[in-house]
């Protein structure tokens, strides 16, 4: 199946997208998500373990399994500087 | 009370004399006296919050200096707890200000915050931000989550019972290796959007959600987000930090 995955920051920027769209099986999680989004666009390499995800408006674990009509948004690391 | 000098501000809708009421009975910790904590710390001395503690373990350094208007080259070496006590003090006399000059560890967050009706997030290290979010999440305290990077910021208001907490959207955070770059004016313009976010929490119980900004490329998103019940700090109320 594909979902539509949304971008925030400069992840619109490094994909030159605001939304991408993924071919996944149903019953696959977020790390499935995250691997083929890195793949893609291996600029991202670096971020892949702190990605903030969120499934339908609620951040959540890369456990988390995907069906149909999900709505993915990946959002670049927390930053911590201070 | 006298509240001439906000007159101005007391014009503002948003704001009117009740809502300078409020912040004149307000405590609001600030954790981390750098960058974040020096400006914000600032901001709410002008705005009026009644009482302000500053708690940060470091001394001034010249490196500081190009983030930062309160501090100058004579401050250098200087705790800057104590040199922001000072200042805001003469910014501000009719307002409580105090410096704590101490290293935030979980022994002695929860004594530090108690009386706090809000935290605000200064510090530069993600392990005292995920101890600041499982204490206020513990106490149920409102906090402000900031932290800046190059040229991006993000601030996050958290009402422990309402909002998602920081580890709702972040289950893993990278923490700095080192020295990060920062863009000498971001933290400034972080903190003023943190202290928005402080006025909302504390005037009308509300946030905006997660906010990010690209101060260079002057791109604004502000996404909003729900809590996540599965969430192990606030959902689960695990404090592995505290």
């Amino acid at each position: 199946m594909n979902v539509k995955v949304k971008l925030v920051g400069r992840y619109k920027e490094i994909t030159g997208h605001n939304e991408i769209e993924l071919t996944i099986k149903n019953g696959d999680t977020i790390w499935h998500i995250i691997d083929i989004f890195v793949k893609q666009f291996p600029k991202i390499q670096k971020d892949k373990k702190f990605i903030m995800v969120s499934k339908n408006n609620i951040y959540t674990t890369r456990d988390a399994t995907i069906t149909m009509g999900d709505e993915i948004t990946l959002s670049p690391p927390v930053v911590s500087g201070g | 009370m006298d509240f001439t000098r906000y007159k101005r501000q007391i014009l503002l809708e948003e704001l009117g004399e009740r809502g300078q009421k409020i912040l004149s009975q307000k405590h609001a910790v600030i954790i981390g006296g750098g960058g974040l904590g020096s400006n914000s710390s600032e901001i709410l001395t002008r705005m009026g919050i009644g009482k302000i503690d500053i708690v940060d373990d470091d001394e001034i350094e010249l490196t500081n200096l190009h983030r930062t208007s309160l501090f100058n080259e004579q401050d250098i070496g200087q705790p800057k707890a104590t040199i922001l006590e000072k200042k805001l003090q003469q910014i501000n006399s009719e307002i409580e200000i105090k410096g704590f000059k101490h290293h935030v560890t979980k022994d002695n967050i929860e004594s530090l915050v108690k009386k706090a009706d809000i935290i605000l997030d200064g510090t530069d290290s993600m392990q005292l931000r995920y101890l600041i979010n499982e204490t206020a999440v513990k106490h149920d305290i409102i906090w402000a989550y900031a932290g800046v990077y190059a040229t991006v910021g993000m601030v996050m208001g958290i009402q422990p019972t309402k909002t998602p907490c920081l580890k709702c959207i972040a289950q893993n955070i990278p923490d700095k290796n080192g020295e990060i770059p920062v863009l000498g004016n971001l933290p400034l313009t972080i903190a003023s959007i943190q202290c928005i976010e402080t006025l909302k929490l504390l005037i009308e119980n509300e946030s905006s959600g997660l906010i990010i900004y690209d101060i260079w490329k002057q791109q604004f998103e502000q996404i909003n987000i729900q809590k996540n019940p599965t969430c192990s700090c606030c959902g689960k109320k695990q404090h592995g930090f505290l």
